[in-house]
């Protein structure tokens, strides 16, 4: 049986608070000693100016020979989860007070951007004016945020009341939001960050107001699914306009001019461009169903991995580490599988994600992720295609041998400073043993 | 006499895992990176895991050996203290 890593958190945690009342800087305290370089520093051995390591340690009863080092830097990792032992969250609100870690992130960088351009927005500035890279003294380059010029705004007050940073390219990061919407970049957007563009202006939805057209046509008796996108002019394919409709028992001229339609409407390049747009998933969920509800796309029945790899995506997107999400769960004594709207992680509103996203919260996420890891070994009758495997490496569910590998390399990096631990202390015993004989 | 010294022979000689021994230099190409994972087949990917898990085990054995040896010596120095 494996044992567990020692946790001396609390230790310690009393350990820094009282170097750090007596002045020591914990950022400074090394974690390998500078001329024994694979040697943990022990607490007698802290240098620092103006700092008196052996009065410190006598006038509070300390342990000198306390690896401060390692454990401290085993602290900082356990505050990243990067190790076998968790802090609480009262240990987490110590490592901050105490310096040694920053607060988590709350904001993404998407939603960064989007608080900046909403604050500028409710302060009367055109957002969906600014241009991302005007000519500025003859050249074109990205504006920055003290830049902003536009008639009857103080670009300098507005920043200076809500706190904001002038020299923030906000030129650019409108250029990342452009980027995260099409998917070209490592930014993640949710639907509802999408919902908060538009609001701003900045995502032009003609999607939209193409849909709301072939909603009308639906509802006019019109079989969307059985359009012929192109028709054969002079032995050429061409675009079918929107006065070319033909199906029993529909007079499109009546639709249009009940409707008040453009006749001459491509609706053969627009059915083309929603499909394409949702064949790239680049479709809120909310538009997704409307499309294959109106019939503009044949759908295929999703299989189960392409099912569960959806909904992790969703989940990925919107801040939750699919990889580290507990399969089971124990309630009346029994172990289960978990519901998605039983998902717990800090910082992660699973009840807002499912909401937003038109999610069912009773989905049986927890045994699906099983499934899906089976199906990645070949030990389940679910088929998965390479694309597919490629993403359950992405999201960080295959068990790979990178994992393996790294796990590897910490257990020698631990065995190695114990062993010379070890070490140290036989010599200390030695020694003493020789000093006491003598 | 001669039959029974072979005998005594065979079963003392330390065959090598060719096997393992395989295994451990695809392990060291993974590592240094000189394969992919891609690139090993599903069968020796399944025998690395395996390996690895082996290995990972027998370090953390090794790790709280030294922690108890360090302790036992501790409370030692601690009691001529």
């Amino acid at each position: 049986m494996k044992k567990k890593i020692q946790n001396n958190t609390a230790e310690t945690l009393k350990i820094l608070e009282t170097l750090k009342k007596a002045g020591v800087d914990l950022n400074k305290i090394p974690l390998t000693k500078m001329k024994e370089k694979n040697r943990k520093i022990l607490l007698c051995e802290i240098e620092q100016d103006g700092i008196d390591i052996k009065n410190i340690i006598r006038e509070n009863d300390l342990n000198p020979q306390f690896r401060i080092g390692v454990e401290t830097n085993n602290l900082k990792l356990a505050y990243y989860e990067k190790k076998p032992y968790k802090l609480t969250k009262e240990e987490k609100e110590k490592m901050i007070g105490l310096g040694l870690a920053k607060p988590k992130r709350s904001e993404t960088t998407v939603t960064k951007v989007l608080r900046t351009l909403t604050i500028l927005k409710e302060n009367g500035v055109a957002v969906d004016k600014i241009i991302a890279k005007p000519q500025i003294n003859g050249k074109r380059r990205y504006i920055l945020l003290k830049e902003i010029k536009q008639d009857g705004i103080n670009i300098d007050e507005i920043i200076e009341r809500n706190g904001l940073n002038g020299e923030e390219c906000i030129g650019m990061k409108i250029m990342y939001l452009g980027q995260a919407v099409k998917g070209t970049n490592r930014y993640k957007m949710s639907d509802n960050e999408r919902k908060k563009l538009e609001e701003l202006g900045l995502l032009k939805n003609l999607l939209k107001k193409d849909l709301k057209i072939f909603r009308l046509l639906s509802e006019s008796g019109i079989d969307l699914s059985k359009l012929n996108l192109q028709k054969a002019v002079n032995g050429k394919g061409k675009y079918i306009l929107l006065k070319d409709i033909q199906q029993e028992g529909i007079d499109i001229d009546e639709i249009i001019k009940k409707n008040k339609l453009d006749e001459n409407l491509n609706i053969g390049m627009k059915i083309r461009k929603i499909r394409d747009k949702y064949n790239q998933n680049a479709v809120s969920e909310e538009e997704r169903k409307e499309i294959e509800k109106l019939g503009l796309v044949k759908i295929k029945k999703e299989s189960s991995v392409e099912e569960v790899l959806r909904i992790l995506k969703i989940l990925d997107a919107n801040g939750v580490d699919v990889s580290k999400i507990q399969v089971t769960t124990k309630s009346d004594e029994k172990r289960r599988y978990i519901l998605l709207k039983e998902i717990e992680q800090e910082g992660v509103d699973i009840n807002k994600i499912i909401e937003e996203n038109g999610l069912d919260g009773n989905f049986h996420i927890g045994i699906r992720i099983m499934q899906l890891k089976q199906a990645y070994k070949g030990n389940s009758r679910c088929l998965i295609t390479d694309a597919e495997r490629e993403e359950v490496k992405k999201l960080g569910l295959a068990n790979n041998l990178i994992r393996r590998e790294r796990n590897k390399k910490d257990a020698i990096s631990r065995n190695k400073e114990a062993k010379e631990l070890y070490e140290k202390y036989k010599d200390l015993c030695k020694e003493d043993g020789k000093s006491i004989n003598k | 006499m001669k039959e029974n010294i072979n005998n005594f022979k065979q079963s003392i000689k330390v065959e090598e895992d060719k096997e393992r021994l395989r295994l451990l230099k695809l392990q060291d190409d993974f590592s240094k990176g000189y394969i992919l994972e891609e690139e090993i087949s599903e069968e020796d990917v399944e025998k690395l895991h395996q390996l690895y898990d082996e290995q990972i085990e027998e370090l953390n054995k090794s790790t709280e050996n030294y922690k108890r040896k360090i302790m036992e010596i501790r409370k030692k120095l601690n009691r001529k203290a």
